[in-house]
């Protein structure tokens, strides 16, 4: 593992780009330039909070707005860490509405595609599985506050060394 | 009341997808979910794509994917054939050991073998 640095030293530019919903009242998502396209993705993403009861046709209920939070912070403090530990930015993922309230991130590349499903309560584990156009599969869970390194080596793995 | 039949694994059957799990172009794998016994599935033997995109309440939110059984066996789920008094192609699609909606690797998969055979929005009953 290389040695850790400061995040100060790493990120080209900390012009912050700041991602902010009319339904967060007092919460803004800072991010660095480097990681743009995380933050358009993230900002993507906010349609997620716009899903009405019913939204599937039938009876499906909205999405819980603190849920989209924690994930939304668990992504940015990987991306953040995956640049202090391996100088890496991994691919970026989509951020889908998930079955049943919960939180699909999707990458999907033309080698590899990985899942990751984060729960509504907040003492489950996230689950993820990925596979590769090699056919070599890789599955997981973790707690999304503070124990994302099994999914982060994956992804830094992948943009460093290839599939 | 029908006979309940053996669903061979080179036939497909049909599943329909509201417009919500369909994003930038692509399906999404919210898309695969149980609802009560399963996730409800039309038999080719018994029914069509039409057929099917014709029983939703908004046919035009809707389209239709298409998934060979055995593919679908072989991502670890049942697939079994439950007529029911309106429709005798009903099958239902549901995980072994635990609920489609709970296991990413099985939701991956289903996304993957998915055919679209009619796009959301595309079919006019």
């Amino acid at each position: 593992m290389a040695k850790e640095k400061n995040i100060m030293d790493v990120v080209s530019s900390w012009r912050d780009i700041s991602i902010i919903h009319d339904k967060l009242s007092d919460k803004t998502f800072r991010l660095p330039s480097d990681l743009k396209e995380l933050a358009a993705e993230i900002e993507a993403s906010r349609y997620i909070l716009d899903l009405e009861k019913g939204w599937d046709g039938e009876d499906a209920e909205p999405y819980n707005i603190h849920l989209w939070e924690r994930v939304i912070e668990f992504l940015i403090q990987m991306y953040l860490t995956s640049i202090r530990l391996f100088d890496v930015i991994p691919d970026f993922p989509k951020i889908y509405h998930g079955p049943e309230g919960t939180i699909d991130i999707l990458w999907e590349k033309s080698d590899y595609q990985i899942l990751a499903n984060c729960p509504k309560d907040e003492d489950k584990q996230v689950l993820f599985y990925g596979e590769n156009s090699k056919k070599d599969s890789f599955k997981g869970s973790f707690c999304m506050t503070d124990n994302y390194h099994s999914l982060l080596m994956i992804l830094a793995g992948i943009k460093k060394c290839g599939i | 009341m029908w006979d309940i039949e053996e669903i061979p694994d080179e036939n497909k059957v049909f599943y329909r997808i509201h417009k919500s799990f369909f994003r930038e172009g692509k399906l999404i794998p919210g898309a695969f979910r149980e609802i009560g016994d399963g996730m409800s599935a039309d038999w080719e033997k018994y029914s069509t794509p039409e057929y099917l995109i014709c029983r939703a309440k908004i046919p035009s939110d809707n389209g239709i994917v298409s998934l060979i059984v055995g593919n679908i066996r072989k991502t670890d789920l049942e697939v079994s054939h439950k007529p029911s008094e309106k429709n005798i192609s009903h099958s239902i699609i549901k995980g072994r050991k635990r609920k489609i909606q709970d296991d990413p690797e099985v939701r991956l998969k289903l996304m993957k073998i998915s055919q679209w055979e009619i796009q959301i929005g595309a079919y006019k009953c």
